[in-house]
């Protein structure tokens, strides 16, 4: 496909032309030149509704807008108002205007051809698309150029170099490409450069050192390779550098020691080695240090204690060893500290934690060994504690359970013993506590039950003796309490009507007795349940087959009896059930899964017969197991694995994250955090800056644009990264669900997705669970053709002209082309109504709904349902 | 021929963008749509261009460039399949009927970059925060 290029011009007039036009005249034609520009905007949340003519109107209070001391428009703020449409040409004729921002909107289309002289233009965090800037040599007195945010692509030209006067040079997030111009060195006044996030590459220019104003470098998230130019050294007022997430290799030049201002080092996600360079330490403006994800070797030098003001030092993921430099516990300004993934070893300092405001302490995957320090939270700011996969020994310190500030507390995986002390419960916004796999040993803490927080607890794999506390699964943000292997006695509380959250309870292998409570069934969130290897006896509840979501049932190892319910198979979730080495008797029913299940998972219970199982006449018993169904298992364990490794990822992912959001800004609101309700799968189909809940959170009553053959579509806001999106939630009866036809859907809308076109929408992801689907388009601002032309929407009054619908009818034409004859297989619409045809900003057509009309009627596999709509089905087919 | 259901549909959406109606309209008649009507006028020989949208085609040369895409329209709601064109023939008749001049916003419309075709709405940028 021929790719078009198209130049998005800033054109910059020659200012002495334009300074003695009369200021009276002035007044009056700026004025009705807001109005025309108004007049070409789409503000669907009525932002300018003081942008009209009144009697006493005085434009230069009009909202956005700001006039200089002769009463001539010198500013124009129309950031964050969620306005599309065009910029109108006549925005050339406010002469005085030094100062545009449109940043934080939906523009798409391109700016005019002529802007007046600015000094400052931000259009940044819009759909902003195009090649190139090209400047003209009388835009030289342009100081602060903000474009990031956009979808602007093609190389940075050698004539960047040419605006000398730029102080402020702002393109992070766009698709830019190719090397960096040498003459950016021509940029001596800069003192803001912002290109992370985009595709450069090549090696960083030596000539970047000879910026003497360069405050901020951002160039991060990129592809630059090669070492960083010892003269970044040379850059004596640079405050801020990022280097981070790209292919720079080599060592960390010790030059960049000579930096004596700067605050802000990012050098993670790349390829570097060598040693941390000593020099580094004399670098004492630095406030945040990460150099992550790397493959440095070698010891932390000492000279970091050095760095009295650090705030935050991230060395995880290289090949450190040796100890951490005991004086690093006087920086009194340390936040966060992670060291995880490297080889480090010996003790923590013991009075880590006493000098430095501690938030974040991540130390896991190391051979650390001693005791934890007591000291940790000591200045009662500490979150995130991140001790596993060490050899800690001795007690968990009385004062980590008193220590108010504690959200997650992981230290599986180590050596301590002692007791769980008392008090975890009463911290109000623990939410995870993680212990298993030490030597613990004692009860557990009654004030665990008491928590208004947790939501996962593991105490598995210790020496626990008790019974478990009885209102310790009411909890009420408990998802996953997994007590295994240890030796927990008693009965299985009988509390469970107030489980609102718990999905995931394991207790297996412990000394239970007792039988299993029918209450559980209230559960309705529970997801598996691992009851195997105690001592529990009486017969499995019936009621547990109703449960809605149970997926996961192992009872194996008890000493169960009666019959199997006779719905177990048809439960309406269950996909793995174990219940071998009971003492079950009576008939395997043959209904639902249990005609396929493994007889493995029967197998120990001597009075079981039929189904998978030998017949009951004969009582033999099952022997040898099905090597096609344990391969499955095997398949299984690897998908587990795998997703596993993929929550690591998301979880690195979010924590970088977090850090962004700290260390910089630039966002347009609010990010909030994900809930991540875990039955929503999302399929992606572009990258996308939102998750499921987000999406989720928009579907109800109030956001609902339209009903129709396929489903019911809502409108949603996602404040994150200020796109709309329209969701198409799909019909789906009570049958396809029984069916499990999912799989087969997701199939098909992946090769929907895949299809790439300018005059179909763009189909950006796909959210399902086992009840539910949920197609994720692009929102079309200007509602759809049937409206537009019977006079429904506002986009009618667009198309009056037989050239605007000339056009829709070519979009269609050549989105229609396109499904029909440039994919494989090809798409066959059966559905194209004018209903289907949504308009783009710009009126482009885009054909909507393609696949649905055929997946919906093919599962339906019946001769009364037509696909299409009355007065647009050809007549043969009526 | 599956894909000349498709080709129908598009002649209607087209018989919507000249006539300003929709598919089905009580005026029509009983069980006669939006292709049965434009026919009957042809077989009534009634001018077509009283079919045509009257806040749209309001002058001689726009109606001209109109009844060119009449014809397309026709030609893919034919009753027989095999006598629709496919979507490729319908995009080079619709460059012969192209209108004249050009529309404020027809510029923008027929070079649209590259980058909307290669790089998603969203971007990886952390100033989005979206990493």
């Amino acid at each position: 496909m021929k790719m078009k290029i198209i130049v998005l011009f800033l054109y910059y007039c020659y200012i002495g032309s334009t300074s003695s036009v009369l200021a009276s005249i002035d007044n009056v034609n700026e004025l009705s030149v807001l109005l025309s520009v108004k007049s070409t905007l789409v503000d669907p949340l009525n932002f300018l509704k003081d942008w009209k003519l009144s009697d006493t109107s005085d434009h230069c209070n009009w909202t956005g807008v700001r006039c200089n001391s002769n009463g001539n428009v010198e500013k124009l703020d129309l950031a964050g108002m969620n306005l599309t449409g065009k910029i109108s040409d006549s925005i050339s004729q406010l002469s005085s205007l030094v100062s545009f921002n449109i940043s934080c909107n939906g523009f798409e289309s391109l700016l005019p051809k002529s802007i007046p002289p600015l000094k400052s233009i931000d259009i940044s965090q819009n759909s902003f698309s195009g090649s190139l800037f090209l400047f003209s040599n009388e835009s030289l007195g342009l100081v602060h150029l903000n474009a990031s945010g956009n979808n602007l692509s093609g190389n940075l030209t050698e004539d960047l170099g040419n605006l000398v006067s730029l102080e402020v040079l702002d393109l992070r997030g766009n698709f830019f490409q190719g090397s960096l111009p040498s003459s950016f060195k021509n940029l001596q006044k800069l003192r803001f450069l912002g290109l992370s996030g985009n595709n450069l590459t090549g090696e960083l220019p030596s000539v970047l050192g000879q910026l003497p104003s360069l405050e901020t470098a951002i160039l991060g998230y990129n592809e630059f390779k090669g070492p960083i130019p010892p003269e970044f050294g040379n850059i004596n007022s640079l405050k801020y550098l990022d280097l981070a997430i790209g292919k720079l290799s080599g060592e960390i030049p010790s030059e960049l020691g000579k930096l004596k201002s700067l605050e802000t080092l990012l050098l993670y996600e790349n390829n570097f080695t060598g040693t941390i360079p000593r020099e580094i330490g004399s670098i004492t403006t630095l406030k945040v240090l990460d150099f992550s994800d790397n493959a440095l070797t070698g010891e932390i030098p000492m000279e970091i204690t050095k760095l009295k003001n650090l705030q935050l030092l991230n060395l995880m993921r290289n090949k450190l060893s040796g100890s951490i430099p005991p004086a690093i516990s006087s920086l009194a300004q340390l936040q966060v500290l992670e060291l995880w993934n490297n080889t480090l070893s010996g003790e923590l300092p013991s009075d880590l934690g006493k000098n430095s405001p501690l938030q974040w302490l991540d130390v896991s995957s190391n051979s650390f060994s001693g005791e934890i320090p007591s000291t940790l939270c000591n200045k009662g700011n500490l979150t995130k504690l991140i001790l596993f996969n060490n050899t800690f020994t001795g007690q968990i310190p009385a004062t980590l359970s008193t220590c108010q500030s504690l959200v997650r507390v992981r230290m599986q995986n180590n050596l301590l013993n002692g007791s769980i002390p008392i008090g975890f419960g009463k911290l109000e916004k623990l939410q995870r506590l993680e212990l298993a796999g030490n030597r613990l040993s004692g009860g557990i803490p009654g004030d665990i039950s008491d928590s208004v927080s947790l939501s996962f607890i593991d105490f598995s794999r210790n020496q626990i003796r008790s019974s478990l506390p009885s209102t310790i699964l009411s909890i009420h943000n408990l998802q996953a309490f997994l007590v295994a292997d240890n030796f927990i006695s008693g009965e299985v509380p009988d509390q469970f009507q107030d489980c609102p959250s718990l999905s995931n309870l394991d207790l297996s292998s412990n000394t239970l007795t007792g039988t299993i409570p029918s209450s559980i069934a209230s559960c309705e969130k529970l997801v598996s349940l691992n009851l195997r290897n105690n001592n529990l006896t009486g017969e499995i509840p019936r009621q547990i087959t109703t449960m809605s979501a149970l997926a996961v049932l192992d009872l194996s190892n008890n000493s169960l009896t009666g019959v199997l319910p006779e719905s177990i198979g048809t439960s309406p979730a269950l996909e793995l059930l174990n219940v071998s080495y009971n003492k079950l008797t009576g008939p395997v029913p043959i209904n639902g899964f249990l005609k396929t299940i493994n007889p493995d998972d029967l197998r120990g219970n001597s009075g079981l017969c039929g189904g998978v199982l030998p017949p009951c006449s004969k009582f033999q018993r099952a022997t040898s197991s099905h090597s096609s169904l344990h391969g499955k298992r095997i398949v299984a364990g690897w998908l587990i694995g795998i997703a596993s490794v993929l929550a690591l990822g998301i979880l690195t992912i979010v924590t970088r994250t977090l850090y962004k959001k700290w260390y910089s800004n630039g966002f347009c609101g609010d990010e909030t955090a994900s809930k991540g309700e875990w039955p929503w799968r999302l399929m992606a189909f572009h990258r996308l800056g939102f998750t499921a809940s987000d999406i989720l959170a928009c579907i109800k009553e109030s956001n609902m644009i339209g009903m129709g053959a396929t489903g019911i579509v809502y409108k949603a806001e996602m404040s994150r990264s200020s796109t709309v999106l329209a969701v198409k939630k799909l019909w789906r009866s009570a049958a396809d669900i029984e069916d499990g036809t999912t799989g087969d859907f997701v199939g098909e809308v992946n090769l929907l997705g895949k299809l790439r076109h300018r005059n179909i929408v763009r189909l950006l992801g796909f959210l399902y669970n086992d009840k539910n689907m949920m197609i994720v388009y692009e929102f079309m601002l200007n509602g759809n053709l049937g409206d537009a032309i019977h006079g429904k929407n506002a986009a009618g009054r667009l198309l009056v002209d037989w050239v605007s619908r000339y056009n829709i009818a070519l979009g269609v034409a050549h989105g229609l082309a396109y499904l029909h004859h440039d994919c494989h297989p090809p798409v066959i619409h059966r559905d194209i109504k004018s209903n289907n045809i949504l308009l783009d900003a710009n009126l482009d057509a885009r054909i909507a709904d393609f696949g649905l009309a055929r997946m919906m009627a093919r599962k339906k596999e019946t001769v009364s349902m037509v696909a299409g709509s009355y007065g647009y089905i050809a007549p043969g087919k009526v | 021929m599956d894909e000349k259901i498709d080709i129908y549909s598009y002649g209607v959406v087209l018989l919507e963008l000249l006539t300003g109606r929709r598919p089905l309209e009580p005026e029509f008649g009983e069980s006669v749509d939006i292709v049965e009507w434009v026919r009957r006028k042809i077989r009534d020989n009634i001018s077509l261009e009283e079919a045509l949208d009257p806040n749209v085609g309001n002058c001689r040369y726009v109606q001209e460039e109109m009844l060119l895409v009449l014809q397309i329209a026709l030609l893919c709601t034919t009753k027989l399949p095999k006598d629709r064109p496919s979507m490729r023939d319908v995009i080079s008749m619709l460059g012969e009927a192209k209108p004249r001049r050009k529309s404020n916003s027809n510029e923008e419309n027929t070079s649209r970059s590259l980058a909307e075709k290669h790089s998603s709405v969203f971007s990886t940028s952390p100033v989005n925060g979206l990493l």
